[in-house]
């Protein structure tokens, strides 16, 4: 599996790996101006709105992946992912228009609700492995959906809840698309960080060991079920939280933004830009959010596309894009 | 001595089958104890319910002075009794060195805010972390493999990185099932001296699953005999030798019965 160089005797790369034995990822001072610099990019084109637009929703995007690399860390596919976004979505937006909480206070609501639902789905479900839990929320996504549309007044139906009041943080209200793009950059540049510090702790390490062999974690004092239901929680958490931001940002929300197809893109994009890495979500939210704009022209053949690349990069780059990184680095990437 | 392991009346039927039934015995502490018995004789089944990877039909397991019968193996192995798997089990992808940190993790309890703020607290379980890494390294004889990629290494290898990341979970008594099996008469002996260490210079008990004989005979105190689910005949190595109801069930028809 491993190219020769791994089984030579000292080499530099080694000795670095000697002084700080057993931790991953590289260190903070590659990861913070690098991304620094990534989400800087977007208001230099701030004359362009439409750039700007897509650089909210590839913001969006990266905290909503991010979650769902979190949860496929310990093992685990989520197919009811954009159920959370969606219960994040619907929570904070009703708290917005009927109870007129401030946004943050919505925020928080609709990330409280996502990760409760989490919680309760998975104390049933987190027992099953493979592909039962896969099936289980493939149906709890479609069930969620159907009860949005069932929602009566609450949920409104299949027209879903317009005129979202606009974000606003400190009094001060983000209803240009500029300047929610800051609000949407700092949240997803917080929730990499977060993801970035937590697999360099022992948590994070045990994480992985659930999703590297379930069976001998648990025998070595790593429980699958409480790290996989970390991981669900969390990341349920960040899909709602990115729900409530995306309901914000575009001042209007509907079942069909939170169906099986986003759960899917989100798939997509997690394997494309790669599992088992911090930067995957990163990169496939940067490259699959603009393709459905560029491929507008073949709107009817873009599920065919999508599905013809997911074979081929599974087929060619199982470790999605970031893999391509580390093969060039040689054996272990220090990208995890 | 004290008994450190007591198993009462264990069961466990899968269907209408019995796999175990009415198992006791007790290991005291200290002691290296085999378990033996021909193919289907219901031994992986009874250190499967042990290791609480299987939950018994009936019967009681008392570890350590506490009932610990239906209990995750996660839990049972944070109470200190860790097992080893049959095949070699490792994290493939991980270096020798990270597979024994992960089993080192077993009582590592900072809250998880705390490790993501690196608290001083944090810090001081960290080493003591890496500490037990390099200790079991040390004594299993990986250290000059610590930075290979397990998944590269061969099989003897492997299995034992199996029992080292059992090890660094830091138990008192280890459970291992098959240690010997696909290993060289070289590597067997190796492995025979390791459990002897284990047991006289780091107080860790054993019980193993076992069909290489001479390492049984060898390095037990006690040897337990399985057939059909039933214990036929349990003591010395010599007692075992001797015993008419082995011989007839069991050594009569073993291949290695002479060897």
């Amino acid at each position: 599996m491993h190219n020769a160089s791994t089984m030579q005797p000292t080499t530099g790369a080694k000795a670095s790996a000697q002084a700080r034995p057993a931790t991953h990822g590289g260190s903070w001072k590659a990861w913070i101006p690098a991304l620094l610099a990534l989400f800087a990019i977007p208001p230099l084109l701030a004359g362009n709105p439409f750039y700007v637009h897509l650089a909210v929703l590839i913001c969006i995007n990266i905290i909503f992946v991010n979650g769902l690399s979190l949860i496929s860390r310990t093992g685990q596919l989520s197919f009811c992912h954009a159920a959370f976004m969606g219960m994040g979505a619907f929570a904070a937006v009703i708290c917005s228009t009927r109870l007129h909480t401030p946004f943050a206070v919505s925020m928080l609501a609709g990330m409280g609700v996502a990760t409760v639902a989490a919680w309760l789905l998975g104390a049933v479900i987190l027992r099953l492995q493979g592909v039962y839990f896969v099936l289980v929320t493939f149906c709890f996504g479609e069930l969620f959906r159907l009860v949005l549309l069932e929602g009566g007044d609450l949920t409104g139906g299949a027209n879903g809840i317009a005129n979202i009041p606009p974000a606003s943080i400190f009094g001060v209200a983000l209803d240009s698309k500029l300047s929610f793009y800051f609000l949407a950059a700092a949240c997803a540049f917080a929730s990499t960080v977060l993801l970035v510090a937590l697999f360099k702790t022992p948590r994070g390490h045990s994480l992985d060991a659930v999703g590297d062999n379930p069976e001998l974690a648990e025998a070595s004092g790593i429980g699958i079920q409480g790290s996989q239901m970390f991981a669900f929680l969390l990341g349920s958490a960040m899909a709602g939280f990115a729900g409530a931001l995306l309901a914000h940002y575009l001042g209007f929300v509907s079942p069909e933004s939170f169906s099986q197809h986003v759960s899917v893109a989100a798939i997509i994009m997690l394997v494309i830009g790669g599992r088992g890495s911090v930067l995957g979500p990163i990169l496939g939210a940067l490259i699959m959010t603009p393709l459905p704009e560029l491929f507008r022209s073949a709107i009817e053949t873009q599920n065919i596309l999508y599905g013809i690349t997911l074979i081929l990069v599974l087929k060619f780059l199982p470790m999605g894009l970031v893999g391509i990184a580390a093969r060039l680095r040689g054996g272990k990437g220090g990208a995890r | 001595m004290t008994a450190l392991l007591t198993i009462e009346g264990l069961g466990k039927n899968f269907g209408g089958l019995a796999a175990v039934r009415d198992l006791g015995f007790t290991l005291n502490a200290g002691e290296i104890v085999g378990l033996i018995g021909p193919n289907g004789a219901g031994k992986s089944t009874a250190f499967n319910l042990i290791s609480g990877a299987l939950p018994p039909s009936t019967g009681r397991i008392v570890f350590a002075g506490e009932d610990i019968t239906g209990r995750k193996p996660s839990r049972v192995v944070r109470h200190g009794l860790a097992r080893t798997f049959q095949s070699a089990t490792v994290y493939p992808k991980s270096t020798v060195e990270e597979n024994i940190y992960r089993g080192a993790l077993c009582h590592f309890d900072v809250p998880v805010w705390a490790q993501i703020a690196q608290t001083a607290a944090c810090r001081d379980a960290r080493r003591r972390v890496r500490e037990e890494v390099d200790k079991v390294l040390e004594i299993t004889g990986l250290a000059p493999l610590r930075h290979e990629i397990a998944g590269a290494l061969a099989y003897g290898h492997q299995k034992r990185i199996g029992v080292a990341i059992g090890l660094a979970t830091r138990p008192k008594l280890l459970l291992l099932d098959e240690p010997a099996a696909g290993l060289n008469p070289e590597e067997c002996a190796e492995f025979g001296r390791l459990l002897k260490t284990l047991r006289d210079e780091h107080r860790i008990s054993l019980l193993f699953v076992e069909h290489h004989m001479a390492l049984v005979m060898g390095t037990c105190d006690k040897i337990i005999v399985l057939v059909h689910g039933q214990k036929i005949a349990q003591g010395t190595a010599e007692e075992i030798r001797n015993s008419p109801a082995v011989i007839e069930a069991y050594l009569g028809v073993d291949e290695d019965a002479h060897a």
